[in-house]
């Protein structure tokens, strides 16, 4: 998959004031992509049990949704209804492809969760982009920079119990809480608990991690629930009072060309 | 001439008790050792009691050590004091809505059954409603038709850690033990359904209709796979096939079916008490002895001939290992891997105490 593609939200998204066609495109895109992935990954195989089900699809929507989505809008405040739209259309998407194969327990905190998780990481892409516009960057590289580095944020400590995994298992001999602390702080962890899934203990994970032998504790929902919370409003909040960049942030370069 | 024969009698009748049965298949030495290391245990595990009666804050651990004290040569029960009832309190006090008795997502299943057990183990009927509920939710946690598995699948029957997870022998086994401790009627179709689980989870071709079944008569962790640190792959190890005879025996098989024959004859094979038999690695060790010490007591033999052609008296060798691997504080610990929390001392020391308990009895 191209990255700039992916994040520009259509042809004209380099360019062109971003309204809603480009977000509805883009959010087309992703729900396509998405729906086949999951597919792929063997979402629907008899072998996978509900909460186990629940945990793949909102983790596949959570990591591919920056990667599709459209950027900051015109201003501070369409972008945070920008996010909630986007964060709210993942989830449905999420609900309607978990309802696909029968009803599920756990599918409503499931869903908060990855409302949550994209709202905090479409969050902090729409900051890095910001950011990265006030540096110079033209909007395209701007935005995809942004996709792919929020991407980064969510999926690296995502696999954590698995690349930290070893590490941790070592500190444990004179920090027993260093398995507990990997687990927690996995945003997979985060779906696996909102879905009521063991997550540590499925098939694949039970191969692979060399957690699933040990003693750790999982994170209780409520207060990984409220530090998401906390995290959305700080990061839609802070950059929605911030100035909002000019389309002339983003076009750098046809600025310059303008300056005599 | 009288006092022969009563003296004979009474000889007679010690040697059919069931009393008496360990005592005569185990060296009184040894004996004696084996009891002192038990006290020493419990002294262990009562120190290890947190103000709520729990340990390490777990049911799994709490209902573990409870059962160690009940079931242990003392005759321990409620009338002894707090450090019996505190734990009972302890459990009862973590006992959910859907019946389950367990302080958090994790390991339902596993800690249900295990407080089945030491409920079941205290012999008093207030606690028929809590077993009763926790029957219920073991059985309804069973892979089968209700979440729509039918019996061609290689899930079917299985019992898994407690949320809707694979399945897998383990536990299955555990679930069974709790089932049986709950009284669970003997017709019931859970333990058919188990059994289609179990079978397909020993390398028995005959028995066993998955691609991937060999013919040793062990048992794998579930049918097709083992955890990874036995490899993965399907070769049969000795935790699990001392899991997969003891399910067979609690689900009602006769000793004479060729499944029991089978997994019987590749324990007695493969027997050593050094390392998790069929394996090279300590993974799993103690929870080997547990089950070990269960299942051969469950089948009734004092002797075997290993595949050496060694006569082996299993009550003495396996007391006189865990008496020689205790610590000076009455733990006992696996040094040498800490998977499946054998790193740690209050949940070894309950299990290796409950395998000394079944070597005594």
């Amino acid at each position: 998959m191209n990255g700039t593609t992916l994040a520009a939200g259509g042809p004209a998204a380099g360019t062109a004031p971003r309204g809603s066609r480009p977000a509805v495109a883009s959010f087309a895109a992703l729900a396509l992509t998405a729906l086949l992935v999951i597919a792929a990954m063997g979402a629907y195989s008899s072998d996978l049990q509900g909460s186990a089900r629940l945990v793949l699809i909102t983790s596949v929507i959570a990591v591919l949704s920056p990667l599709f989505w459209p950027g900051r809008a015109a201003s501070s405040r369409a972008t945070a209804w920008r996010t909630l739209g986007w964060s709210l259309g993942a989830m449905l998407l999420a609900a309607i492809a978990a309802l696909s194969v029968g009803s599920t327990p756990h599918i409503a905190s499931a869903c908060v969760m990855l409302l949550l998780i994209c709202v905090t990481t479409l969050g902090a892409a729409a900051w890095a982009e910001s950011l990265l516009a006030r540096r110079g960057a033209d909007m395209a590289s701007a935005r995809n920079a942004s996709a792919w580095l929020a991407t980064a944020l969510l999926a690296v400590p995502a696999a954590a119990p698995l690349w930290l995994g070893p590490a941790a298992e070592l500190a444990a001999a004179e920090r027993p809480r260093a398995l507990a602390a990997v687990v927690a702080v996995s945003p997979l962890t985060h779906l696996a608990i909102a879905s009521g899934n063991d997550l540590l203990r499925n098939q694949w994970f039970y191969q692979h991690s060399n957690l699933a032998g040990l003693r750790f504790d999982y994170p209780r929902l409520v207060p990984v629930f409220a530090g998401y919370a906390a995290l959305s409003l700080v990061l839609v909040g802070v950059p929605a009072g911030a100035r909002s960049p000019r389309a002339s942030d983003f076009n750098s370069t046809s600025s310059k060309e303008q300056v005599p | 001439m009288i006092k022969k024969v009563l003296v004979a009698s009474l000889a007679g009748l010690m040697l059919n008790s069931p009393a008496s049965h360990a005592a005569d298949a185990m060296d009184p030495a040894l004996r004696e050792k084996a009891r002192r290391a038990v006290d020493a245990g419990l002294h262990y595990l009562r120190g290890q009691q947190q103000p709520d009666g729990s340990v390490m804050n777990s049911v799994g651990i709490t209902a573990l050590s409870l059962r160690a004290f009940l079931e242990a040569h003392r005759g321990y029960n409620e009338g002894d004091g707090a450090f019996i009832t505190k734990q009972v309190e302890y459990l009862l006090s973590k006992v959910n809505d859907d019946g389950s008795i367990c302080e958090s997502l994790q390991n339902r299943a596993y800690n249900t059954a295990v407080a089945l057990n030491a409920l079941a183990a205290t012999k008093n009927p207030k606690y028929a409603d809590t077993i009763a509920g926790g029957r219920k939710f073991l059985l309804g946690h069973q892979i089968d038709e209700a979440e729509g598995y039918k019996p061609d699948h290689r899930y079917y029957g299985g019992i898994g850690y407690g949320g809707d997870e694979r399945p897998d022998m383990s536990n299955t086994y555990l679930a069974l033990e709790g089932l049986k401790a709950a009284a669970t009627d003997p017709k019931d179709p859970v333990w058919q359904r188990a059994m289609v689980f179990v079978s397909r989870s020993q390398n028995r071709s005959e028995s066993n209709d998955q691609p991937w079944a060999g013919n040793d008569g062990g048992f794998v962790y579930m049918p097709g796979w083992n955890p990874p640190e036995f490899a993965n792959g399907t070769n049969s190890y000795g935790g699990m096939t001392a899991a997969g005879l003891i399910s067979l025996l609690f689900a009602g098989t006769e000793k004479n079916d060729p499944r029991v024959q089978a997994a019987y004859q590749w324990m007695t094979n493969s027997y050593t008490l050094d390392v998790n038999p069929g394996t090279n690695t300590k993974h799993g060790l103690f929870y080997f002895y547990n089950a070990y010490a269960k299942v051969m007591a469950a089948y009734g033999v004092d002797e075997f001939v290993d595949g050496k052609g060694q006569k082996r008296n299993w009550r003495n060798e396996l007391a006189a290992k865990l008496v020689s691997l205790q610590n000076p504080d009455g733990s006992w610990v696996n040094k040498e891997s800490n998977k499946w929390w054998e790193d740690k001392p209050p949940l070894v020391t309950a299990w290796t105490v409950i395998a000394l308990e079944h070597a005594l009895k």
